[in-house]
């Protein structure tokens, strides 16, 4: 069949689906501090949407990858990760049929993944980031933070009005789970499982964006 | 300079009485000219309407900006209380409420031109004034300081433009130098450089000296052979129209453009000469704001050696076939395009000859042995019976379909499992229409195709065996009645293949089958298919005035008629307003707010 006449239909159906993810990122501690995390961006709710988008040249003023161009890049960033030290056994999987991404690794301790994040920033971001951690864990006291360097809400705004459609229904949700049974928790969204070992966190990414909620989280495990 | 620029073109939309004052001030040898009848405007809205719309206020609101700066300045200059007030007293008095009290006569028609040589080319608009110290107290206090008054004129030189004016007139002009001719004279105008002189100050400053000669002589000596007189430009402004386009030949001014733009960048171009490279001559067009719908209406004039092969290749009726395979009642949009393939590729050969050979003079031997070798390999009968030139893509809906997707559950204990669950989602139902006599050769090729495994056949309908992941729908496909059928809706397919079509198909065929192109939508039902939940306010608010104002658009492009080819752009209106004019305004009203 016609190639533009497809991609014609391809246009009207994008204006057509508004655009769904997921954001998840797991991490499963052991006793010393070490463990391993998931972090998963789940498409599939906007498949169509993006096989359609996947056959153009650009869209919203952007260029669209080729597959071969998302699978180059997200090889990079596997790569990047695995050479961080105190990063092993980094594995990934990318699913061009559901639109699923995956990358998982083990680490030492929660430094190693504040040092991954810091790979991918700026010289700027890399000293606010020193200031304000994402990940800490504390054996003595026995708490783990989550936190963030960056105000979302104001990196929102700089975006692009049409470009922020893309975030209205996004969802977010982190689990962590831990060997010793959780004691409370500071984020009053998060709630803490049957077994007091795992916590989830599940926000729309709009209320994160406007201020409304946040991932921040200090977690308190009991001695 | 922005400030009058947007203001002279805003105003140029909204503009005539004594239509032929300003004409007989324009050269008769413009290149394209561009007329707002002021008389045809004003007999569909008043001045207080364009005062009160969007647009009014936003000239209003600049025009009374640079005013506010000066009542600040003279506030801040006086010491006295008392001084303070006049000032303020004399500048309330003199804030403009109207577009028509900015110095310029709105009320008589305003022109747009653009004019060159083979050095220069120029954008020039010409208005009348009204009030010659009304229009110069709305200058910026800088501009103010630049004003030279001269014997009969007074004029502002701006750093590429020029603005001259004396009691009756304003014209601006900008200037663009060509590139082309310094390459092409650099020994000649060398001479003149400066010591040191960049070329970009070089060129500007002798293009500078070049538009103000031009300016002096256009506004100051009588006009001998105005356009006013201009047998062809008088014929293309139709009658109503409030607005007229006229290029004195397309095909020579795009030529012409190429070549100013100089060789680095259109090597190709270089050396063309007077070639009409696109074939196309005199273009016309109007604007018309009727009741219930707003047109504009083209005309282009094909040159005599090109014409014979454009009236081959055009003059084709769409086949009864493809008019009578869809319901006209229901179609949300459709596009139609039926050329003479069999003409076409027999013309080709020619009119690549007469296109390239003529841009390309040094190889007009290889253009035509290409050409020749293109009738010889290619059998014109059999490609033209294979593909007539019919095409026909209808959108007859948006269906519903259940789509799968994956994501995620999680226990007690927060663990993690993958689930399927399903969703609905809007896809487009559309037919598309080819016109083929090979019926045969068609079925073997979908033969090969179940062979292979692309298609099943059943009933006669084709199937594509397409990835869900590729395109968001099914695909169906039926040969019948010299006619290849694609389609995303199996009913649709199985009652082609059947051949019990109960169609209405009286609205659209006259428009069809009069017309070479026709793309046409159903604006209302096109939007009210479409969830808005997901809209913007003014994307609502838009949808919300189309849904109460509009019927429908059509595009549509003749077939030739003597040496020309007329396309129309024409948007219905449900004629809720006194005209479209009005319609457009509060348009932007809607929208702006």
């Amino acid at each position: 069949m016609n190639k533009r006449l497809l991609l014609l239909f391809s246009v009207i159906s994008i204006f057509l689906f508004t655009s769904c993810f997921e954001f998840v990122e797991e991490v499963t501690f052991n006793k010393d501090g070490s463990g391993s995390a998931v972090l998963t961006i789940n498409l599939s709710k906007s498949k169509t949407k993006l096989a359609s988008i996947m056959l153009l040249d650009s869209i919203n003023g952007y260029k669209v990858p080729s597959k071969v161009t998302i699978r180059k890049k997200v090889q990079e960033i596997v790569s990047k990760i695995k050479g961080t030290k105190g990063v092993h056994n980094v594995k990934n999987t990318l699913d061009f049929n559901e639109f699923i991404v995956t990358v998982s690794c083990d680490f030492d301790n929660v430094e190693a993944l504040n040092e991954v994040i810091a790979n991918f920033s700026s010289k700027k971001h890399i000293e606010a980031i020193k200031k304000n951690k994402h990940f800490t864990f504390n054996e003595k006291s026995k708490t783990f933070t989550r936190s963030h360097h960056f105000d979302l809400g104001k990196e929102f705004r700089k975006t692009k009005n049409q470009d922020r459609k893309v975030f209205e229904t996004a969802t977010y949700t982190s689990v962590y789970r831990f060997e010793t049974p959780i004691k409370s928790t500071e984020n009053n969204q998060a709630r803490i499982s049957k077994s007091k070992k795992a916590i989830m966190l599940h926000l729309q990414a709009q209320d994160i964006i406007a201020n409304k909620q946040t991932i921040k989280n200090k977690i308190q495990l009991e001695n | 300079m922005k400030k009058i620029i947007a203001t002279l073109l805003l105003l140029n939309i909204f503009i005539a009485v004594q239509a032929q004052k300003l004409e007989s001030k324009i050269p008769n040898n413009v290149d394209v000219l561009v007329s707002a009848n002021a008389e045809n405007l004003f007999k569909l809205i008043k001045v207080s309407d364009i005062d009160e719309s969007a647009i009014g206020k936003e000239i209003l609101k600049d025009l009374n900006r640079g005013k506010n700066i000066n009542r600040v300045e003279s506030v801040v200059e006086s010491e006295e209380g008392e001084k303070k007030e006049d000032s303020k007293e004399i500048e309330e008095r003199d804030k403009v409420s109207s577009v028509a009290n900015a110095g310029i006569d709105i009320k008589s028609n305003a022109y747009y031109f653009f004019s060159k040589t083979d050095s220069i080319s120029y954008h020039n608009f010409y208005v009348e004034l009204k009030d010659r110290e009304l229009f110069e107290s709305m200058l910026s206090k800088r501009n103010k300081k630049k004003i030279r008054r001269m014997e009969g004129y007074n004029i502002i030189e701006g750093r590429s433009d020029i603005r001259i004016w004396n009691d009756d007139y304003l014209l601006l002009v900008n200037g663009d130098v060509s590139r082309g001719y310094f390459s092409t004279h650099k020994e000649r105008l060398d001479k003149l450089r400066e010591e040191k002189e960049f070329t970009y100050s070089f060129r500007k400053r002798i293009g500078k000296g070049w538009t103000k000669k031009y300016v002096l002589d256009l506004f100051n000596k009588n006009v001998i052979g105005s356009i006013a007189s201009n047998k062809k430009f008088q014929k293309s402004k139709k009658k109503n129209a409030s607005a007229t386009l006229w290029v004195r030949n397309y095909g020579m001014l795009m030529t012409d453009l190429f070549k100013s733009f100089g060789s680095s960048l259109y090597p190709l171009y270089a050396d063309v000469g007077n070639q009409n490279i696109y074939g196309v001559e005199e273009v016309t067009a109007n604007l018309f704001f009727d009741k219930s719908d707003a047109r504009i209406l083209l005309d282009m004039s094909v040159s005599p050696d090109m014409k014979k092969s454009f009236k081959k290749i055009y003059n084709k009726r769409m086949s009864r076939n493809l008019v009578n395979s869809f319901d006209h009642d229901k179609a949300l949009a459709f596009w139609s395009i039926s050329i003479d393939t069999e003409e076409t590729l027999k013309q080709y050969p020619e009119l690549l000859n007469k296109m390239y050979g003529g841009i390309l003079p040094k190889f007009q031997e290889e253009m035509e042995i290409v050409g020749d070798l293109f009738s010889l390999v290619i059998d014109e009968e059999a490609v033209g019976r294979l593909i007539t030139g019919d095409a026909l893509l209808v959108l007859n809906d948006f269906s519903k379909e259940e789509v799968e997707y994956t994501t995620y559950k999680y226990d007690e204990d927060y663990k993690r499992k993958e689930v399927t669950k399903t969703k609905e989602e809007f896809v487009p139902d559309f037919t598309l229409m080819i016109g083929s006599e090979e019926e045969d050769l068609l079925n073997k090729f979908f033969k090969l195709g179940e062979k292979h495994k692309a298609v099943e056949i059943e009933n006669n309908v084709v199937k594509f065996k397409t990835k869900k992941s590729d395109i968001p729908f099914n695909l169906y496909s039926v040969v019948k009645n010299d006619v290849l059928y694609l389609t995303t809706s199996e009913t649709n397919a199985l009652s082609i293949a059947r051949g019990n079509n109960n169609f209405n198909t009286k609205k659209h065929s006259k428009l069809v089958r009069d017309n070479s192109t026709v793309f046409y939508v159903d604006v209302n039902s096109v939007l009210n298919k479409i969830p808005n939940e997901w809209m913007s306010k003014s994307e609502k608010e838009a949808m919300r005035f189309s849904t109460d104002n509009l019927n429908d658009g059509v595009f549509r492009v003749s077939r030739m008629k003597g040496n020309t080819i007329s396309s129309e752009l024409k948007i219905s209106t449900q004629g809720t307003e006194e005209n479209t004019l009005k319609l457009l305004l509060e348009f932007i009203n809607a929208v702006a707010k």
